[in-house]
């Protein structure tokens, strides 16, 4: 056999299959690298969406917690409230301090702030009643004049006297000052448990 | 489906006057011919013969609507230069050198465009320093015609070959005794070659041209008569061809009566015109293809269908 095919020919031949198998190999394998690639950011976005609903459900639950949690706090605070009020109901001796002493303001006087310290260890509480009991009421308010206030702190003498637990008015037990150029008179009474006969 | 792409080729024959299509798929080593088609070229001088061919085969291929895109093929053989060089292993020079000097005095083109093949004819031995190698050449420039013709018809060529390469692997499946020496016969509308064959290896081929039919048959039994008288005369004085013992006669006219009665009697030779489809199993060829083949159309296909039996199916590279 005879071969007339020149050698640079094959040679250009064989050159050209190597490139095109290589551009074909090359071309296949962006192909896949880039269906990879899509693959991948597809994944990457559900991810992120998933992530993203997981989140958005976290922060909507995470407000549900705090509504909750907040609830729940208000119900304490309620709790703590309607269980002092009840403590307050319940009190008899501030109740009946509060009456007896209400009860005996006019329409001359007014009451402009109340202080009852009910059961002892208030700061500056006066001494034990005699059932060992400490209470005590500090009443600031205005007054017509010198009258109305010595008026005032009689009747408020005499209901303390009356009441249960008794309320005693101490002769310093009031300050009293003028102002707006003594047209009222402004007073402070401090009323406390009788000292027992001991002390 | 890559292997048998890899395994269909078309097997075509660039005769001097048409061209020949063979498509060819080996099936376990044995061609089986799926489709065989033959172009007339138009008229023309010899050398617009690569541009013929190549429009021809265009035409051949559109026509047919044929497929396959490998192929192998045989140059013209109007377009070969045939030489016997005695190489002598004593010179300096490799035997390329000594058979580019042999035909820089033969050649009519440059040097620098021949191109050429070449294969022993007697073997190199320690009592000789020399040995005969028969070369082919060829003007470079037009396989490069050829192979740019085919490249533009989407066509792969992986071999390209001569008619009576061709022949001596169809003669070698034709002929029983593979030892014996055949002589064949290929003849044209206008030219012919007369080769001898030896092995699938060609010893010897002389191409010639034929007389016009207007100067009757008994011209043209003359001239063949008279080429091959000089082929035996040159082969005497190199080898010993008494071993030739038939000759095959292919192509135009191979079946006419008195060309081989002149044949026989003017050598003593026998003298056979086969049908070169007599070298293939029954199922290697479609039945309707096979029985619409008259015998003076399938012996033009002699040439084709040596390539398709070349080793391999003739595919390289």
């Amino acid at each position: 056999m005879a071969e007339l095919i020149p050698m640079e020919y094959r040679i250009q031949v064989a050159r050209h299959r190597h490139i095109r198998r290589w551009i074909v190999a090359t071309c296949l394998a962006g192909i896949v690298a880039a269906a990879g690639l899509a693959n991948a950011y597809a994944w990457q976005q559900r991810q992120a969406q998933e992530f993203a609903v997981l989140e958005k459900e976290y922060k909507n639950k995470s407000g549900l917690i705090k509504q909750a949690t907040d609830l729940q706090a208000k119900r304490l605070d309620l709790a703590a409230r309607m269980q002092k009020m009840q403590s307050l109901r319940d009190d008899k001796t501030l109740l009946s301090l509060l009456k007896s002493v209400a009860g005996e303001f006019t329409d001359k006087d007014s009451l402009q702030y109340i202080n009852i310290t009910a059961h002892g260890n208030a700061k500056g509480a006066p001494a034990k009643a005699p059932d060992g009991n400490d209470y005590a009421v500090r009443l600031v308010g205005i007054t017509t004049d010198y009258t109305t206030h010595a008026n005032l702190l009689d009747r408020l003498t005499d209901a303390g006297h009356k009441s249960e637990p008794p309320l005693s008015l101490p002769p310093d037990s009031t300050r009293i000052e003028k102002v707006q150029e003594g047209e009222v008179v402004h007073f402070e009474i401090v009323g406390e448990a009788p000292k027992s006969k001991g002390n | 489906m890559l292997n048998r792409s890899k395994d269909s080729f078309l097997a075509i024959d660039l005769a001097p006057d048409a061209v020949r299509v063979l498509d060819v798929t080996h099936k376990r080593g044995t061609p089986a011919i799926k489709a065989l088609a033959a172009e007339s070229l138009p008229e023309g001088t010899p050398d617009t013969l690569p541009e013929r061919h190549l429009t021809a085969l265009a035409s051949l291929l559109a026509t047919q609507r044929i497929r396959t895109r490998q192929c192998v093929a045989a140059v013209p053989s109007n377009l070969v230069v045939t030489r016997s060089v005695m190489i002598d292993l004593s010179k300096p020079q490799p035997p390329e050198e000594q058979i580019r000097q042999t035909l820089q005095n033969v050649i009519s083109y440059d040097l620098r465009d021949l191109l050429f093949d070449f294969w022993n004819v007697t073997t190199p031995s320690d009592r000789s320093r020399t040995h005969e190698v028969l070369v082919v050449a060829t003007q470079r420039s037009i396989v490069h015609k050829y192979l740019a013709g085919f490249t533009r018809l989407k066509l792969s060529c992986t071999h390209l070959d001569v008619a009576p390469c061709a022949l001596a692997s169809l003669i070698a499946k034709l002929v029983p005794n593979q030892e014996s020496m055949v002589g064949t016969i290929a003849l044209g509308e206008t030219v012919g070659y007369f080769a001898i064959v030896e092995r699938q290896r060609v010893l010897f081929w002389r191409p010639f041209d034929l007389p016009s039919a207007k100067n009757g048959q008994q011209a043209s039994l003359a001239r063949v008569g008279d080429e091959i008288s000089k082929c035996v005369s040159h082969m005497v004085g190199s080898r010993q061809v008494d071993d030739m013992t038939e000759v095959l006669v292919f192509g135009h006219a191979a079946q006419d009566q008195p060309f081989a009665d002149y044949l026989t009697q003017r050598f003593n030779l026998q003298v056979r015109s086969p049908s070169p489809f007599d070298s293939l199993p029954n199922d290697a060829i479609p039945a309707a293809l096979r029985d619409a083949l008259q015998p003076a159309a399938a012996t033009q296909y002699a040439a084709a269908l040596g390539l398709a039996l070349q080793p391999s199916g003739g595919i390289y590279g």
